[in-house]
């Protein structure tokens, strides 16, 4: 099988004195094709592992390698020529662009940064990409100021798109955006992976864009990874990690009568990085919590095929 | 067919709507030039300075005589139409001193002006943005510079180097541009945590680019409102040295010089002195009135 993108025993920690650890050994495989979403609460580890990915932040232990190729010991200058081939969107906001420059000189200079064509073939690439994001071409002459938050968002991804990467990791995409906005995004998002063969890593705290735009989903907390799914029908269903279950049972019901989620009030604690836990780091919070779970760290263990749990007891 | 009509014209508008606001965001992101010059004493200052440059500009067509030209037989003359402002002790032409004397005190404080910038912005870019040991090595020794009190080293410099314009900028420039770094060097690391920082960096720019092609371009507008209300301190700073005898030396003309020069009349013929005085209250207030305009409209932005 051939992976697109690997982490080895990913580790992150902050701060010198109070250490945070933001990631800890996290170990992940993306196939080429098969998009993985990312979910976890705030503070989890997600967007860090984003930057980390994309070479933003230096990981303080582990390996990553992209297209068989080790990313993590590379220099920012070494790294510049696998730019092309791995992009990332940021959340939605207008700080994204350069308030100084318009749109269309934005999203050229990432161009020109790794192709050498004339003037008039990056004019034509731009109006070619901002048409396939759903934008009017003439708004590259606009400022970021002038855009809509939906507009923006679509210039964001052209400006990741422009360079016809193979790996584009999308850091909540669509959290600041009206809820009538993010279906046409995450559908767009769906059309472009079609079209050009993109492979995403969607990290977001918002579990019903997963099935939307990924074929794996990955669940994070506290900086580990405690639940892999290989497949994203019913993912409510299949999850057998406390806190996946947890997560899951969150997502707001139509009908109030069908409310399934029962939490405990005295149990609802916190869940902050720099707290130093033994053993399983979900303890504090889970319902089935014994002895054993005080003491050791879960590993990983694939129980189906495709379906890897973090936990003693299953 | 007539679809057709319809379409050609659409596009044909489209490309002139295009363009005009291609044009338009060109000229508001010349650092929102367009609203700065919205109120009114933004625009006199504006003038004036605009007047002044002009003057010195073409001081050699302007001037009526030659400003060093010494007549002691037509000294201390009144106002005439062949000397407007009339003659000082010497016999030399009021007017054309003060058209010269705008080209130097307007040209040596532009130099200044132009020599901190070069300095300072700079060193503050490449401070903020680095962080760590590299900017607290910079810190201390704009720290030291900012210590200075300008005035005891413009005396210094004045008398190891000799007292003389140049030295005089020099001076000026050393102790200045430590303003200029510290501010940009603040500017920077507000910048430096906006997320298109990050995104530039994504998009596989380097260093020198996001400094210099995008920070710079941000940071610029508040650069260029604190340059403007200094010039007038820097202009009023060059004619004091000078007064004292620590910048530019006699006869060349400038404003500080004259002032100097005509110390000694100043009960006998009093103009002498009230021409150059009033020249430089006029010049830095239209400085400080369009740096006031800048900050306003910069705040307006932010706001």
């Amino acid at each position: 099988m051939k992976y697109l993108l690997k982490t080895e025993n990913l580790k992150k920690y902050y701060g010198k004195k109070e250490v945070v650890k933001a990631l800890d050994d996290v170990s992940l495989a993306i196939e080429e094709g098969k998009s993985l979403g990312l979910i976890g609460e705030s503070g989890s580890g997600k967007s860090t592992l984003g930057r980390i990915i994309s070479c933003l932040e230096k990981p303080t232990f582990g390996k990553i390698s992209f297209m068989d190729q080790r990313i993590d010991n590379l220099s920012e200058k070494q790294f510049r020529s696998l730019r092309k081939d791995m992009q990332i969107i940021f959340q939605s906001s207008k700080g994204v662009f350069d308030p100084t420059y318009t749109i269309g000189d934005s999203i050229k200079e990432v161009l020109k940064n790794f192709e050498k064509l004339s003037e008039r073939e990056y004019e034509e690439r731009i109006d070619e990409t901002l048409k396939s994001v759903g934008l009017d071409p003439d708004l590259k002459y606009r400022n970021v100021n002038q855009l809509s938050g939906g507009q923006c968002q679509r210039a964001n991804i052209a400006r990741a798109l422009i360079l016809r990467p193979k790996f584009v990791i999308c850091d909540e995409p669509v959290s600041s955006l009206d809820y009538s906005i993010r279906k046409q995004i995450l559908n767009l998002l769906n059309e472009i992976k079609e079209k050009y063969g993109i492979t995403y890593l969607l990290i977001t705290h918002d579990l019903s864009n997963v099935s939307y735009v990924c074929q794996a989903v990955a669940i994070m907390y506290k900086g580990k990874i405690v639940e892999y799914l290989d497949d994203t029908e019913k993912i409510g269903e299949k999850v057998i990690h406390p806190y996946s279950k947890i997560l899951y049972a969150s997502i707001p019901k139509a009908n109030p009568h069908n409310r399934s989620i029962v939490y405990d009030k005295d149990n609802e604690r916190v869940s902050e990085l720099n707290q130093i836990i033994k053993g399983c780091s979900f303890w504090d919070r889970c319902e089935k919590c014994s002895e054993i779970c005080k003491k050791n760290i879960p590993d990983l263990k694939e129980i189906y095929p495709g379906h890897k749990v973090a936990c003693h007891l299953v | 067919m007539v679809k057709k009509v319809i379409d050609i014209e659409n596009v044909f508008f489209y490309n002139r709507k295009s363009k005009v606001e291609k044009l338009e965001n060109k000229v508001i992101s010349n650092f929102g030039l367009k609203r700065f010059l919205e109120k009114t004493s933004t625009k006199a200052g504006f003038l004036i300075i605009i007047i002044f440059i002009t003057v010195a500009l073409f001081a050699p067509v302007l001037a009526p005589h030659d400003p060093l030209l010494v007549d002691v037989t037509n000294k201390l003359k009144n106002p005439s139409l062949s000397y407007p402002f009339g003659t000082d002790q010497l016999g030399r032409c009021v007017l054309s001193r003060l058209i010269w004397g705008a080209r130097n005190s307007l040209l040596y404080s532009f130099t200044v002006l132009f020599a901190t910038l070069m300095i300072g912005v700079p060193i503050g870019l490449v401070s903020g943005y680095l962080g760590g040991k590299v900017d607290s090595v910079i810190m201390r020794i704009i720290d030291i510079f900012m210590a200075m009190p300008s005035f005891i080293v413009a005396l210094a410099i004045a008398g190891t180097l000799g007292a003389s314009g140049k030295n005089l900028v020099f001076s000026m420039s050393l102790v200045y541009w430590a303003e200029y770094a510290r501010l940009s060097r603040a500017l920077t690391m507000q910048i430096k945590e906006q997320s298109y920082v990050m995104a530039l960096k994504a998009g596989g720019c380097n260093d020198f680019q996001i400094l210099f092609k995008h920070v710079l371009r941000n940071i610029a507008s508040s650069i260029i409102a604190l340059a403007t209300m200094e010039i007038g301190s820097i202009i009023l700073s060059i004619a004091g040295f000078s007064f004292i005898g620590l910048g530019v030396q006699a006869p060349t003309p400038e404003w500080g010089i004259l002032l100097s020069d005509s110390k000694e009349y100043i009960q006998t013929f009093p103009s002498l002195m009230i021409y150059p005085g009033v020249a430089i209250v006029i010049v830095v207030m239209a400085f400080n009135l369009v740096g006031g305009g800048i900050q306003d409209g910069l705040s307006a932005k932010k706001r």
